[in-house]
This record gives structure tokens, sequence and C-alpha cells, in this order.
């Protein structure tokens, strides 16, 4: 089973200066989450997705990678 | 018959008369006193003598903190030698004894002999003086009118001129091009330059001292390996080091490549960062930012095993300084200092 892990004791929140995916330029006060896939499951992952296509990946897929997220997200937020 | 001393306790100083007898004789040791107190590097030691009467040498060389005797090669020569040793965590000090004696009256000359210690501890920084003549300027939209130093405080003072129109490429960590202005010297330790390839540890400390500066600024030290690229980036500057930005500069954090993390504290007042890099990679930053009463206020770091551009590999380190805006509406008014 394909699985998403976040490193909680890491999340934290901090202003950034960075680049996004799609080389924009990312400048504001953030929370950094970082999240786990383990290497033996990154091919997996990627065959789930093609970035040509609109319904890609399927919900599914998608809610284990955001609801790890915002898992993280509301720990951090004391919720 | 009164008896007069040819040897004083109190203060290690020997010689005169003998009651009745001989003058001692006399010696000098090139290079040192009696009572004189000397640093030395570990390793050979040697003395020269003057020994003009042709008195009996003896040259006697004792650890100060246990005193132990250290084995002295020649001791009854005018060229005496030994071996010190390293200074260790808390450095080491020797008291050498060189003795003349002739017809029964002695005399002696005294000194110690200490070794730095060689531990990483209470080491001084060395203080920036970007003015001082080893420092170049990298300006290419010519945005530094002006630069001073003060010495007893330590603070420089930058002057612009306006920056009207600005973009991200003033940002030293947004976007492709950092074409700001920045001041950059070789790294070199102890006289040895720096390559990329060697890893290095480098610490620093810097101290925003305008509370409110004339722009929304965001200012970078580190180090690079091509101080006069403008493509930021893997491909270019590569830079890594610590960051302040904001008018008060309470923004502090680091910066690697073309990014930034930063924390904000109006109770921040100074930072003190390290640096790691080498194999001809970028590695890792971490920052602490200070309160006025020393307490810590914020932290912040970023690791990164970024290998270098191949043009840059086994290449020197230079340190540099990066004057620049936060965000691509930041205006410089002409004359504003930070």
């Amino acid at each position: 089973m394909r699985t998403v892990n976040v490193s909680q004791p890491d999340v934290r929140s901090m202003g950034i200066a960075t680049t996004d995916t799609d080389g924009s330029s990312i400048d504001e006060a953030c929370t950094i989450i970082p999240v786990l896939i383990a290497d033996d499951q990154k091919a997996d992952w990627l065959a789930l997705y093609d970035p040509s296509s609109s319904t890609s990946p399927l919900a599914a897929d998608s809610r284990r990678i955001a609801r790890a997220v915002l898992d993280a997200l509301r720990l951090h937020e004391g919720l | 018959m009164p008896v007069a001393p040819c040897f004083d306790p109190s203060s290690g100083a020997s010689g005169g008369a003998v009651p009745g007898g001989a003058a001692p004789p006399n010696i000098t040791v090139s290079g040192r006193a009696k009572k004189g107190a000397y640093t030395v590097t570990s390793g050979a030691r040697s003395l020269t003598i003057s020994n003009p009467d042709g008195a009996s040498l003896s040259t006697t060389v004792k650890l100060a903190t246990d005193n132990s005797s250290v084995a002295v090669t020649d001791s009854t020569t005018t060229s005496p030698s030994w071996t010190a040793a390293a200074g260790g965590a808390s450095g080491v000090a020797y008291e050498v004894v060189v003795s003349a004696t002739k017809d029964g009256a002695t005399r002696q000359v005294a000194f110690t002999e200490a070794v730095n210690s060689t531990a990483f501890v209470d080491v001084s920084p060395i203080a920036v003086n970007l003015t001082d003549g080893t420092w170049t300027l990298y300006d290419p939209l010519s945005l530094v009118k002006s630069i001073s130093y003060d010495a007893p405080t330590q603070v420089h003072t930058v002057t612009m001129n306006e920056l009207a129109t600005p973009t991200y490429d003033q940002n030293p960590c947004a976007g492709s091009t950092y074409d700001g202005p920045r001041w950059y010297k070789a790294l070199t330790v102890q006289g040895t330059n720096i390559t990329a390839d060697q890893n290095v540890s480098l610490m620093m400390t810097a101290t925003p001292t305008i509370t409110t500066a004339g722009w929304n600024q965001r200012n970078i030290w580190g180090t690079t390996c091509a101080p006069t690229l403008t493509n930021a980036g893997n491909s270019g500057i590569c830079g890594i080091g610590i960051v302040w930005q904001a008018p008060s500069g309470t923004e502090q954090g680091v910066y690697r490549l073309i990014s930034a993390y930063t924390q904000s504290s109006a109770l921040s007042v100074s930072q003190w960062g390290q640096v790691s890099r080498g194999e001809n990679n970028i590695l890792g930053t971490v920052n602490t930012s200070f309160k006025s009463n020393g307490a810590i206020s914020t932290v912040a770091g970023n690791v990164l095993e970024q290998p270098l551009p191949a043009a840059q590999n086994d290449s020197q380190v230079y340190l540099y300084c990066g004057l620049g805006i936060k965000t691509n509406s930041s205006t410089i008014p002409q004359d504003a200092q930070t």
C-alpha cells in the first residue's frame, strides 16, 4: 500500500524566500511540512501521476497526501 | 660574619659575589632575559648562550604544571635544545634555567616559555572591515554610493544610490538572477587558500545596527565560489550563509543558493551562524538570533547536500557580503543607509 508520512517534529513556521516547482518566486511567512515518501514507493507514486491530465492523480491517491499534510498542519496549529 | 645571599628566592635572580670568593661568571642568553616570559611554538626549541668566562654550563627545563624534567640535548653546551609539546587543551609552560658556574660562583638566567593552547575554545572572531582594502566590491548596477567603517564599534554604514525600478534580480534570495552589490575576498585560513573540495566550518556573527533602514532590505553574508556571477542558483553564485532582512533587520536566518529561511522576532538584535561546506558541495547552515539581554530569540537552519556546478569544483572559496531588497517592489531611496 502506498503511504505518505510527515516528519512532525520538523514542522515549523518561518519566513521563506524560495522558488516554486514552476519557477515562480515565493517570499512569505510559511509553515514547512516535510513530506516523506519512502524510496521504495517513489516509482509507484510517480506512476500514478500524469501532469498532462487534469484528473490525475485520482482523488483517493491525492487524499492520502492531502490528509497527511493537513493532519500535520492541524497538529502544528494545536487543533 | 654576615652572609650575603647569592640567590634571591623572591625574584628568582641569582648571582653576586660568593662571600669571600670569586665573582659569578657572566652569561647571556640570546633573546632571553632573566625572569622573562615568552610564547613559543611547539616543537624543536634551542638556545644560544654566550659564555665569555668559560664557565661550566647547565640548562634545565621543567614543565611548570608538575615540575617534571624535560630532556635537554647538549645541556652543558652553549646550544642546548629540547622539544616543546603541543599546547593541548590548556597550553603548556616550561621553566627554563641556564646556570653558569665557575670557581664556586654561579649565575643563573631563568625564564618561562609557554606554548599557547590549541584547543578550539575561546576563539576570537576576526572583525570584518569591508573598507580595509582586502575586499573587492562588485556592483553592476552601481547601487553603492559609499561605505564607511567605524573601527571602535566595528560598524559599517552603506549609503545607497536610488533603485527606482526594483526587480527580483536585486533580491539575493529569489528568482534566477542576483545583480545587487557584493563585497568579496578569497577565504584563507592562516595563509592557506580554501578551495571548494576542502571541508570547512565557518562561524559568523552579524548585528544589524540601523533600526529602520531606508528600504525593505535583504542582506546576506556567507560564502561562494563565484562572487561575480549574477546568475543565482546552482549554476551560478551558489552561496550559503546567514541573512538579515526587513527594514529593521530583525528577520534573521540562513540562505543557501537562492533561498532564504528566516525567523522574525522584533527582539532579535544580533545573530550567530555557522556554515558547513566542502567536498564540492554546499552543505548546511544554522542561525541563532539573540535578544539584547543575550537570550535566544529565534533559530533557523537549512541543510542541503547540493553539489556545486562542475566549473566550481576545487575552486577558490570566497567570503562575501551582499546587499539587496526583500521583495520586487522594494525601492531604495537615494542616500538610504544600512
